[in-house]
């Protein structure tokens, strides 16, 4: 169904159902989102689905300035600001899969056929972890959400120009940390 | 590595960050936590008490005078170059139709920078 008669229906009615497919169509992202940022399933699916939550309680705000899957990003993303701004211990997917110390890279060299990709996307993880917060959710947004620069500075509430600016130095970082670490 | 960086960045980034599978249950818990409905009166109330609804009230305004609000921009266009006032009735007529487009265009653009 087409999503804005969808919020439509949400909005006049309060049509559950239709609220269900609007959830069924955004949980994925969402929850992939929050994924990346605490490396918690169980942490990112209660974001999720406060954020969720958020979108029912706030729908009547939603303008339409911009498209309804930015405005959502930006609830999940407001979500996860105050998430880390109350100090909630941060996780990230290496803690969950135990980071690999620089010693025990180094003696798994000889065994890079079959671990190679698991150790890249581990070193991968552990640079993205390593950025700085603002940086390491342009990158998230931009490459693993797939929004435009646009649209981030829409979520992230700063001008296009920085959220460039991140995305350049984010790049930068990334590059820095594995061109030195991750296997070829 | 490099041609990971300006090649395939984005691949090499997913490959590294597996998405979530869609989950049936994770819609059915968000659906079990949401909070209750609003009654039909409430929502109206907050309707009313929007910007929304001044900005209604407004532009429904302007259409519906909308003949005197163009009649004002001649008479004040006629003004401007006769260089000559409009009679007293006639200037009070303007400013009521001008403070009134002007209403709807402030409430617009205000809503448009939220």
């Amino acid at each position: 169904m087409e999503e804005k008669l969808l919020i439509a229906k949400v909005l006049l009615l309060n049509d559950e159902k239709a609220f269900a497919q609007l959830v069924e169509r955004y949980q994925r992202p969402v929850r992939g989102f929050f994924l990346t940022q605490t490396g918690d399933p169980a942490l990112s699916d209660d974001l999720a689905q406060e954020t969720f939550i958020r979108v029912w309680e706030r729908l009547g705000s939603f303008r339409q300035l911009s498209g309804f899957s930015t405005w959502l990003y930006r609830i999940a993303y407001n979500l996860w600001y105050d998430e880390v701004r109350s100090r909630r211990p941060m996780l990230s997917l290496d803690d969950a899969e135990g980071p690999p110390l620089e010693a025990e890279i180094s003696l798994q060299a000889g065994q890079r056929d079959e671990n190679c990709e698991r150790e890249r996307a581990r070193w991968v993880r552990q640079a993205v972890a390593r950025m700085d917060e603002p940086e390491r959710t342009c990158i998230v947004l931009f490459y693993l959400q797939e929004q435009s620069t646009r649209a981030i500075a829409r979520i992230m509430d700063m001008p296009e120009g920085t959220v460039r600016s991140h995305l350049s130095r984010g790049r930068a970082k990334l590059k820095a940390i594995l061109e030195n670490n991750v296997p070829r | 590595m490099k041609e990971y960086f300006d090649k395939e960045l984005s691949t090499l980034l997913r490959e590294s960050y597996p998405q979530p599978e869609h989950d049936a249950a994770f819609t059915r818990r968000v659906l079990r936590a949401l909070p209750a409905r609003k009654s039909l009166l409430i929502r109206v109330l907050e309707f009313v008490a929007s910007p929304w609804f001044l900005w209604l009230v407004i532009v429904a305004l302007c259409i519906v005078f909308r003949s005197r609000i163009m009649e004002s921009a001649a008479i004040c266009v006629r003004s401007i170059s006769s260089a000559t006032l409009p009679d007293s009735d006639t200037l009070s007529k303007m400013i009521v139709s001008f403070t009134l487009f002007a209403f709807m265009l402030v409430t617009l653009w205000r809503e448009a920078e939220e």
